[in-house]
């Protein structure tokens, strides 16, 4: 049975005028969790939460099987973080902040630390208001990489990036994850980068999750149908999510293509449907807009 | 703890220079106008705050302590540290005095007398120091160092109103009519020594020190910093 590294459980936080509802997901060891909603879902809220940085209403969060609220220091020792924004001495260089970063880690090595540098072309000596956004977040992957954690949780990390260096990023964590030790919660809007290297899929929309699971059974799943005006009817519309109605025709999704083919045929026995696969762009597009 | 200490020494490597600058310019200010004695407290008091408040204010403008929380460590020791450094920065500006005192004095540019009140007025600055912080630094990490800022501004202004007023106050009193309780405050101070005077408010400085850590920890502790 594969081991969970990251469970949570019934997550409720609330805002005045937002609130994560009922919050439920798992990561198993060694797998990518593509975390997917668009700005304002909940996303960095969740994220938060499971790092123990905000205090939450409701529910529980076990990584590595421990309480993250009673067992935090441990938990983060483990964990490494990469946050939506970067927050950094911005008069000290480099090497000053991985020293001092990395002073907290048990499992810290410098030579990771240099390595990642070097591969991301980041100098030691610099300052870090001489750094680019770009080269921040990598400076941020590289900290967080550097003590060799068991799970990695990053908070929009491509976001901002140029999509050469997203897509370096993205290699690298497909190599990280090969060993199975370390998993990886990746938040994102950018649903081809969570299509490209995900295994499991959380879709969040309004602080609520619409669908949690492996992202090639969610693919395979999911299919566009599209048709002629004409055969738009009630009893079809309802087996449709995010229906959209055009001037010749409509389309919508189904993860139910035998029933809705089977319930066309009866309806419309001479009539023609086209079906194609669903990328997680669209999935994300019609479920959200409906909701 | 020590690393988060350090951090607040080296984050301000660039402000030794401005704080040199001071020390020297309020130095001859204070010497040139005939208060010798009262040059090593005020030079003490503006570094001391100046330290704290740059060490408070580096955190706010780069949000760090959102970087300093997301790391294994506790709130805890994040106030630890701060209470640290800000008496860490009180003992080495006055051991800093002490010594440039004493050469002085060695060298015959400040007389003996003029020393040993220096040493007296110096004590008496930093334990105000003290009992400053202990009012500031809770404000800060239940607010953020920017607002505690604003109201500190206000503190100093009522403690230099009150102390302008009980002057004036004092200026008053017809002579040789004292209020009752001025007499008996004067003569009690009269039969207790200045040594006495300095340990009963130290031991009254580090509680305050200490009681205004403890509350520090709590506001931080509730404090959402996202």
């Amino acid at each position: 049975m594969e081991e969970t590294i990251l469970r949570v459980d019934g997550l409720v936080k609330r805002y005045d005028r937002f609130q994560l509802d009922k919050v439920s997901f798992s990561l198993p060891r060694g797998y990518i969790m593509g975390f997917v909603g668009k700005n304002g879902a909940g996303k960095s809220t969740t994220i938060k939460c499971i790092m123990n940085l905000i205090k939450y209403d409701e529910g529980s969060i076990e990584i590595f099987g421990l309480d993250s609220r009673r067992n935090s220091l441990e938990v983060r020792n483990r964990i490494g973080y990469v946050s939506e924004d970067q927050y950094f001495y911005e008069e000290m260089t480099v090497e000053w902040t991985g020293s001092f970063i990395g002073s907290y880690f048990r499992h810290w090595k410098e030579e990771n630390f240099n390595r990642l540098l070097k591969d991301f072309g980041i100098d030691k000596g610099k300052k870090i208001k001489e750094l680019s956004k770009g080269m921040k977040v990598k400076l941020s992957i590289a900290l967080a990489m550097a003590h060799s954690p068991e799970l990695l949780i990053l908070d929009e990390p491509t976001s901002g990036l140029d999509p050469v260096v997203r897509n370096e990023i993205l290699d690298l964590f497909r190599e990280i994850i090969q060993d199975e030790k370390c998993s990886i919660l990746f938040s994102s809007h950018i649903t081809s980068d969570i299509e490209k290297i995900a295994d499991f899929v959380t879709i969040i929309d309004n602080g609520r999750i619409i669908i949690s699971e492996e992202k090639d059974s969610l693919m395979e799943k999911w299919k566009v149908v599209k048709a002629d005006n004409g055969y738009y009817c009630g009893e079809l519309a309802v087996m449709l999510r995010g229906v959209k109605r055009g001037e010749l025709g409509f389309s919508g999704i189904t993860d139910n293509l035998k029933d809705f083919s089977s319930v066309f045929r009866k309806r419309f026995p001479e009539g023609k449907f086209k079906t194609e696969k669903a990328g997680l762009d669209e999935i994300l597009l019609r479920l959200v807009k409906e909701e | 703890m020590l690393k988060l200490v350090l951090k607040d020494f080296q984050i301000q490597k660039k402000s030794f220079l401005n704080y040199a600058f001071i020390a020297t310019f309020l130095s001859f200010f204070f010497a040139m106008s005939g208060m010798a004695q009262m040059t090593f407290a005020m030079v003490t008091f503006p570094i001391v705050y100046g330290f704290i408040n740059r060490a408070l204010y580096e955190d706010e403008k780069n949000n760090t302590l959102r970087l300093l929380v997301s790391l294994p460590v506790r709130r805890k020791t994040v106030v630890h540290a701060r209470y640290v450094s800000a008496a860490a920065i009180i003992l080495i500006m006055a051991l800093v005095c002490t010594a440039i005192n004493i050469l002085l004095n060695a060298f015959g540019v400040t007389p003996l007398q003029e020393t040993g009140n220096g040493f007296i007025i110096l004590a008496f600055s930093m334990l105000a120091m003290v009992f400053l912080i202990s009012v500031y630094l809770p404000i800060a990490f239940r607010l953020g160092s920017i607002k505690a800022a604003n109201i500190n501004r206000f503190l100093f202004i009522g403690i230099f109103a009150a102390s302008t007023g009980a002057s004036i106050a004092l200026q008053r009193i017809p002579k040789g009519q004292p209020p009752e309780f001025i007499i008996r405050l004067v003569s009690m101070f009269q039969s207790i020594s200045i040594v006495e005077i300095l340990l009963i408010l130290s031991a009254a400085a580090v509680c305050t020190f200490l009681i205004s850590m403890q509350l520090s920890i709590r506001f931080f502790e509730k404090r959402e910093l996202f």
